[in-house]
């Protein structure tokens, strides 16, 4: 095989196979959550978990492919993009992406026991499901720094496809740090202080720094757009594939698999934030987050809010917005099965203090976002 | 004893023997803990429709986890064993999720295997349903859930982590001060002083933020892990007062496990809210009381003829949830009068008889065994066959508390209790949950297991497997001439 060029005229494969990487852990990753409320029970085999899997391996052999042939070729066309770890050289992608994949596989072992000492844990947040996540985000963030280096590097004629393939891996970045709380976010948490402090937490910083790294018009547009597109495809077409409760306890019949819920309409306040970011490009940090930050989370609780209401509403369920959708261990008495919202927050006083909180949050992760974003431009290796 | 038991062998029905055979060559892996005490797996034999199951079932160690499931029919005729696990009350029990097809042996047909996901504590049940040639039937198999002690991690693995932790976080920590010190520089550029010190800046920023998540890590882990252990079972405690006179007060204490146990809930087993069982600290004496419920969570009972000492008490409770708990507790005795005994009560002690040998002088019990050693983690079927004056097999057995027989499996050193039916290990008031549950979707498919088989016959016999070495004594009781009659046997299990 030849060596990578440092140059390319079209995008090399290794790009084709990290973006190819995050999605397939997008993908398995959602597929397995629905998997666990349609089927319940799982073995290593089921095609999510060959999903997560095969994010480990195309990221991983991509990515010990560009270590070893940069450090042991001699006519390694990258080595002079390269940084040099541990006497290893290579792009600074290709090393995140092997600690990704190394932290995945750490985390088997880690998980097998965790099961044997607490038991199957059936929920996303665990230590073990951390490791793992720090291996998705590992590879996530190989696959963008890898993608930001040849953008940066690249002649116009390239440039847009970068950057086109850059903000299809934002946008699974974005679902992804999304599918991670998913547990905070169910339609009955949407009129709950944490709902606010939790949605922008990480998931802010992720947007406004990929779209600060891509320099493209629409970029928090096009990012929220690819998760309201995958969010609505799992959503039509999952409920098409048949499947039944193999886990006890049920308390409701299920014949097919449940997806999660409508997306959220991360999409408004990616475009306002678009918006901003075009208009303060000569501002400061400080004072651009604070407008970006605080637009954020005002636009998203303008479209949020009611729209939850509509949510909870006998007209949302149906096969297009999927509330009727509820997986088998929903109990009829539960407030999510009556169509009500959870009491996240004891009194009005903590519900506005949670609120001050996420406001605070929204500036922070709008801050360490353009940051992050900036520094991403100047990235050359 | 060779030679007797070989005749005994011989004088038991055909069906009987190759039972006993099937069973002798069925393992059955064991954990400790559970409703009895140090004996958590659960036997069954019962007969689902036309077809004789002999169940066993290994619930697993942490909850949720995978229960191991084995059934062995004793016919051939069974084409199809399905298998799947829901709760034993609640709404849970009424939807049932899609059965297992448990899979057949391939060195024996008529051994079929399965595992199950149980997913919460207290008690599940498996229903088992067989078809076949002579038509279809089901079973349901009461498995108590009881989360036991964390599991520690081996040296090996501990390291085997470690390490990866370390080449982690020295790995990333790298990668940050390469990214600080290289990142920016253009194609073939070397790193001069600035960029050296920008990526020492970024190692020493980063080695900080890895040392915090680890601290925050290990924090998380160690709350995640108080957590469980406040969901790991505890068995109720039990405190008794005991008068000169004989009179016994039992208080039952709940020391925190589920909000949902409760000490007013007791249910009948096979007649009695509470079967204690009190033994000598040598197993030379043996009580089969049953203490009336005085208020809730307060037992009472007048014990009779009590030599001074020390003794063990067992107590096995059934809540209302199905949950069937052994009690136990320690008891100090002053010498206690003798007095009749009421209704079902029995007492024994070693003078009485001795093992293998009869507890009076016109019974006698005889253990049928083969010559094979009794070993830990292995399913036996224990055969008692029962004697008249004259050694004909006695004709007169009748049901002793609608039961057969009863045996208790008591390990020397008091750690392994177990209180089992000729129907099986499971409590009977938990089966009896399970059949009711059943019989809306099966209709008059559902079997119960056979707990009143007719006592006529003169063998009892009572699945079983020792969870561990070490040496044991069984306790026989079967009603011969509306008399109890109780004989001791002594085990050594490899």
């Amino acid at each position: 095989m030849r060596a990578a060029d440092a140059s390319p005229s079209r995008i090399p494969w290794f790009l084709w196979c990290s973006a190819l990487a995050v999605a397939s852990a997008y993908i398995g990753g959602y597929w397995d959550i629905s998997w666990h409320r349609s089927i319940g029970r799982d073995s290593f085999w089921t095609p999510p978990h060959l999903g997560i899997y095969a994010c480990g391996v195309l990221a991983g052999a991509s990515a010990a492919y560009l270590i070893f042939t940069t450090t042991f070729r001699r006519d390694a066309a990258l080595r002079p993009v390269s940084v040099r770890i541990w006497g290893l050289s290579a792009p600074i992608g290709a090393f995140l992406a092997a600690w990704g994949g190394l932290a995945m596989l750490v985390s088997a072992p880690f998980d097998d026991w965790w099961h044997k000492a607490y038991g199957l844990d059936v929920r996303i947040i665990s230590p073990p499901h951390m490791v793992l996540a720090a291996g998705f985000f590992g590879i996530e963030a190989g696959a963008v720094i890898l993608l930001t280096a040849f953008m940066n590097r690249a002649d116009a004629r390239l440039r847009p496809s970068l950057q086109r393939l850059f903000l299809f891996v934002g946008g699974c970045a974005l679902c992804e740090s999304l599918l991670l709380k998913l547990e905070y976010i169910s339609r009955s948490d949407m009129h709950s202080a944490l709902f606010y402090r939790v949605v922008p937490l990480g998931t802010l910083a992720i947007l406004i720094a990929l779209a600060e790294a891509s320099r493209a018009r629409w970029a928090c547009t096009t990012m929220a757009a690819i998760y309201t597109a995958f969010g609505l495809a799992f959503l039509w077409i999952l409920p098409l594939v048949p499947a039944e409760p193999k886990l006890g306890p049920v308390y409701r019949p299920v014949t097919h698999f449940i997806p999660w819920e409508f997306p959220l309409l991360i999409v408004v306040p990616a475009f306002v934030c678009d918006l901003i970011l075009q208009r303060t490009l000569a501002w400061r940090p400080l004072a651009r987050a604070a407008v970006a930050g605080l637009a954020f989370l005002a636009t998203f609780a303008a479209v949020q809010w009611p729209f939850a209401v509509f949510l909870m509403s006998p007209l949302a369920r149906n096969r297009f917005f999927g509330t009727a959708y509820m997986d088998f261990s929903t109990r009829a008495s539960s407030p999510y099965a009556r169509y009500v919202f959870f009491p996240r927050e004891g009194s009005p006083a903590e519900f506005w203090r949670g609120l001050m909180i996420a406001t605070v949050t929204a500036y922070a992760m709008a801050w360490i976002g353009l940051h992050i974003g900036r520094g991403l431009q100047r990235v050359r290796r | 004893m060779t030679p007797r038991v070989s005749s005994k062998l011989g004088a038991i029905p055909r069906e009987r023997r190759r039972t006993l055979h099937l069973l002798i060559a069925l393992l059955a892996a064991a954990q400790p803990l559970a409703a009895h005490v140090g004996s958590p797996d659960v036997f069954l034999d019962a007969h689902a429709g036309p077809y004789r199951l002999f169940v066993t079932v290994r619930p697993p160690h942490a909850i949720p986890g995978i229960a191991d499931v084995e059934i062995l029919t004793t016919s051939d005729e069974v084409r199809e064993v399905r298998i799947v696990p829901l709760p034993l009350t609640g709404p849970g029990a009424t939807f049932a999720p899609t059965p297992d097809v448990a899979s057949r042996s391939r060195d024996d047909p008529r051994l079929f295997t399965g595992h199950l996901w149980l997913m919460s504590a207290g008690t599940w049940q498996i229903r088992v349903s067989a078809t076949g040639r002579a038509g279809s039937g089901a079973v349901a198999v009461p498995v108590p859930t009881l989360p036991q002690t964390t599991l520690a991690m081996s040296g090996s693995l501990r390291a085997m982590l470690f390490a990866l932790m370390v080449v982690l976080c020295a790995g990333f920590v790298s990668i940050a001060a390469a990214i600080g010190r290289e990142a920016r520089l253009e194609p073939g550029e070397a790193p001069g002083p600035a960029a050296r010190r920008r990526g020492r800046i970024a190692g020493v920023v980063i080695a900080a933020v890895v040392l915090t998540v680890l601290v925050f890590g290990n924090r998380w882990w160690n709350a995640e892990a108080s957590s469980y252990s406040r969901y790991v079972y505890k068995p109720l405690q039990m405190t008794p007062t005991l008068a000169a006179d004989g009179r016994l007060r039992l208080d039952i204490r709940d020391p925190g496990w589920l909000r949902s146990r409760r000490v007013d809930d007791f249910i009948p087993d096979h007649d009695h809210l509470m079967h204690l069982f009190i033994v000598s600290e040598s197993l030379d004496r043996f009580w089969h009381v049953h203490p009336q419920e005085a208020i809730a969570g307060t037992f009472e009972h007048t014990l009779s003829d009590v030599p001074a000492g020390r003794y063990q008490m067992f107590a096995d409770v059934v809540h209302a949830t199905g949950v069937a708990e052994t009690i136990t507790a320690p008891l100090d005795a002053p010498a206690i009068p003798p007095r009749p005994l009421d209704g079902d009560d029995s007492a024994w002690s070693e003078g009485l008889g001795t093992a293998h040998d009869s507890t009076t002088h016109d019974t006698r019990i005889v253990w049928v065994r083969g010559s094979e050693p009794l070993v830990a983690k292995r399913l036996t079927m224990f055969m008692f066959q029962v004697e008249d004056a004259d050694g004909q097999p006695a004709t007169d057995l009748e049901l002793y508390m609608g039961m057969p027989g009863h045996a208790v499996f008591v390990r020397r050193d008091l750690k392994v209790f177990a209180h089992v039916h000729p129907a099986g290990s499971a409590s009977m008031a938990a089966m009896e949950l399970g059949q009711r549950s059943l019989e809306p979707t099966e209709g008059r498919h559902a079997s119960a297991p056979h707990m009143h088989d007719a006592a006529s016959q003169s063998v009892v016999t009572f699945p079983y497997g020792f969870p561990e070495p070490g040496e044991y004594r069984i306790f026989v009781q079967i009603k011969r001439a509306g008399r109890v009659e109780t004989a001791a046997f002594d085990a050594t299990v490899r």
